[in-house]
């Protein structure tokens, strides 16, 4: 809410926070914090182990490209960190990244750029929309890296893998 | 309590939002205007098309490696057992490589335009590493 708040004051900041499992078996976010307009970094350092479950953040944005899905480092930072689940917040969209047994351990970022570039810069590709070539390119490396991947909100429940 | 098993990256999209405003210059310089709002069903266009283009170069590397494995001494035949054992012959290395390459291409071409499945056998991950190499 407070990025939503935030961008009503012309302010973009992106929030983030982790997600831990508790000793009864329920999921909580703790650690929340704040970043820029394009960046921010969970703090899970603190976490221990066990009980790391993933992340979650926002893509606040102001010029109308919305919802802006995950981006090439989301998918680096949710390989890379072995998230289990990994959740963003973008207008009023939940975008998911569920770990699987297929997923990898470990991916080259220049790899997973290269293909957000071929994607989102195809020639012959003229997205209708930007936000749809970005929703293209999640789909194709959730299904390249072994993600199951989702994107819905209370209204609108939906499901892609 | 610090968890020296996870290393630390940032959720860093400076990146794409760059990349997002290149693309949004060139849309515009090209006349293209954007059209909101989010829409599955172009997005799903855009997965298949890159899908297919995927394809094709997975389809081209697997028939790199055939080429390479068909030369001999009388000559270059060049052949992709993988596309209905597509076969070219031409004097040197390098005309057989081109030719059989375009003719993969127009079959590729003629298959997707038809609606058919391409009839793709992917290599192991090590015999693509192979043809990029060669590439």
């Amino acid at each position: 809410m407070k990025s939503v708040v935030h961008l009503d004051e012309g302010i973009v900041t992106e929030y983030a926070a982790t997600i831990v499992r508790q000793a009864d078996g329920s999921l909580k976010l703790i650690n929340e914090v704040s970043g820029n307009s394009t960046n921010v970094v969970p703090d899970w350092a603190a976490t221990e182990p066990d009980a790391f479950i993933g992340t979650f953040h926002t893509h606040p944005r102001t010029d109308g490209f919305l919802p802006m899905p995950f981006s090439d480092t989301d998918f680096v930072s949710a390989i890379q960190l072995r998230e289990k689940l990994s959740l963003l917040y973008s207008d009023d969209i939940v975008c998911a990244l569920v770990r699987t047994v297929a997923t990898l351990d470990y991916v080259n970022i220049y790899a997973i750029k290269n293909e957000f570039l071929s994607i989102v810069m195809d020639p012959d590709m003229e997205a209708r929309f930007l936000p749809n070539a970005v929703w293209a390119a999640n789909k194709w490396l959730a299904k390249k890296y072994g993600f199951g991947l989702y994107m819905g909100n209370p209204d609108e429940l939906y499901r892609e893998v | 309590m610090q968890n020296p098993d996870k290393i630390q990256y940032a959720k860093d999209d400076s990146w794409l939002w760059g990349l997002l405003e290149v693309a949004k210059k060139r849309r515009a310089a090209k006349g293209i205007k954007e059209e909101p709002p989010f829409d599955r069903e172009d997005a799903q266009r855009i997965y298949e098309h890159y899908k297919a283009k995927q394809e094709q170069r997975q389809m081209l590397q697997v028939a790199f490696l055939a080429i390479f494995e068909s030369m001999n001494s009388n000559g270059f035949r060049a052949v992709c057992p993988t596309m209905e054992n597509c076969t070219v012959e031409a004097p040197t290395r390098e005309e057989a490589k081109a030719a059989l390459i375009g003719e993969l291409k127009q079959r590729l071409r003629d298959k997707l335009q038809a609606g058919e499945t391409l009839p793709i056998e992917r290599g192991s991950a090590e015999m693509v590493e192979v043809a990029i190499g060669e590439l």
